[in-house]
């Protein structure tokens, strides 16, 4: 929230002993700039998908009764929760299925209506849509509460959005993803160390949403 | 061995030293602050401020509310989002009830239909970020060991090899001390294992203890 890109790449840049300029230049010539910046964008992306630490809520998709695929939005990386917002202003939870158990649970969802579907999938059909089953025949909304994709970082001072305390983490995450590239700077033993960092993290964010101490 | 030039800078301390208080509030929640939020009429969902970065307590009006999970005021209440505490029975006439979504949103049940009634929320907040010689931070003696440790640890990553790997146990102690204050971590099984309390059953040789004083083997073809 407050910690800058160009801080983390400055720690990183003196942890892998080269001139510090914010991760403008890599001068050992082990990594490019662009490298760095996509590994740092890949682990707070993939810390949002892991953790679900930062929900975006009150989201309704473009939802047309009797379809069953709806649009999510594009900046969309996995889902918390989906719920059916119909027209008469109440809510219904939609828990996640596929279509497979739909078949065997309701044979005739593909072709059937109800006011309210009762299921929902994001994991089988094409990407970035919502199936509701079976299609609703109420002109009401589907609603999500979803991680989205984090604001791209650079090496030009743009706010991490995990919370501060989480972006060591994320740092160590880089530093494993660096010293994992086949190269002149392999380290198997320090990126495997890394990444226990990392993962140190992310257990630590799943324990805290479990509920504290 | 001489160093002309040193291997790390006053810059690189701080960061340590920043980077281990961040993992120990992480860890253990040890900064907290209480936020107080105005509610909105029929809201059921509040965004907490960015310097708090998980909920930890709820109170509204000074009554403790119950945490639950989103999942299940759904089970219970399918159409809570739209409850207000002046539907009447079964709805309770004021908020019981806290869940958190993430680290910085939560909701209510039921909703207040009125508005402009305190949420006052106990949470973890920011870790306090020293810059200066001269700052302080609100923490007991009795953690600089393992603090320190720690710092020392991650500085050493940057040398690797053997004096880094020598620097190992400091994390271990760090996470134990840790263990120590937050027993949701002390029953993971992965930070168990990261803090080195946990190991195969294969690792630890099953011995007779009145045999093993003696200097004596176990007879050949019995369990060890």
């Amino acid at each position: 929230m407050t910690v800058l890109d160009t801080a983390i790449l400055g720690e990183i840049q003196s942890v892998m002993i080269e001139p510090e300029d914010a991760g403008v230049s890599w001068a050992s010539g082990f990594w490019t700039a662009g490298e760095v910046i996509d590994y740092m964008n890949d682990r707070q992306r993939d810390f949002l998908k892991e953790t679900f630490c930062l929900i975006t809520a009150d989201t309704a998709l473009f939802t047309v009764p009797g379809v069953l695929r709806h649009p999510l939005p594009q900046d969309w990386i996995c889902t918390y929760m989906a719920l059916w917002h119909g027209s008469d202003g109440t809510y219904k939870e939609l828990p996640r299925s596929d279509s497979f158990e739909a078949d065997l649970g309701q044979p005739t969802w593909i072709y059937e209506t109800k006011p309210k579907p009762d299921l929902c999938s994001d994991g089988d059909q094409a990407t970035l849509t919502m199936q509701v089953m079976p299609a609703a025949s109420d002109a009401g909304l589907v609603e999500i509460l979803y991680v989205k994709v984090s604001a791209a970082l650079s090496n030009s001072g743009i706010a991490f959005e995990v919370p501060d305390e989480f972006v060591p983490a994320i740092k160590w995450g880089v530093i494993s993803d660096m010293l994992s590239k086949i190269g002149r700077a392999h380290d198997p033993r320090r990126a495997a160390y890394a990444e226990s960092r990392y993962a140190e993290g992310v257990e630590a964010a799943k324990a805290m949403l479990r509920g504290f101490i | 061995m001489f160093e002309a030039t040193p291997f790390w800078t006053a810059t690189e301390a701080n960061r340590a030293i920043n980077e281990t208080l961040r993992w120990w509030n992480l860890l253990v929640g040890y900064w907290r602050k209480m936020e107080t939020i105005v509610t909105v009429a029929n809201s059921a969902s509040y965004l907490l401020s960015s310097t708090l970065i998980l909920p930890a307590r709820v109170n509204f009006s000074s009554y403790p509310l119950d945490i639950g999970t989103i999942f299940d005021l759904f089970q219970a209440r399918p159409n809570w989002i739209a409850e207000t505490s002046s539907l009447g029975a079964p709805v309770p006439p004021r908020p019981t009830i806290w869940a958190p979504i993430g680290m910085k949103r939560i909701a209510i049940w039921p909703s207040d239909p009125v508005g402009g009634t305190t949420l006052v929320v106990d949470a973890v907040r920011s870790t306090p970020v020293l810059t200066l010689d001269t700052d302080f931070i609100d923490i007991g003696r009795e953690e600089f060991s393992n603090l320190g440790g720690e710092a020392l640890h991650i500085l050493a990553f940057k040398e690797g090899g053997a004096r880094w790997e020598s620097t190992l146990h400091w994390h271990q102690d760090f996470l134990k001390a840790a263990l120590a204050r937050n027993s949701m971590l002390y029953a993971s099984d992965f930070y168990r294992r990261a803090a080195g309390l946990d190991f195969g059953r294969a690792q630890h040789r099953m011995r007779r203890e009145e045999l093993e004083s003696k200097g004596q083997q176990a007879p050949q073809g019995q369990p060890q």
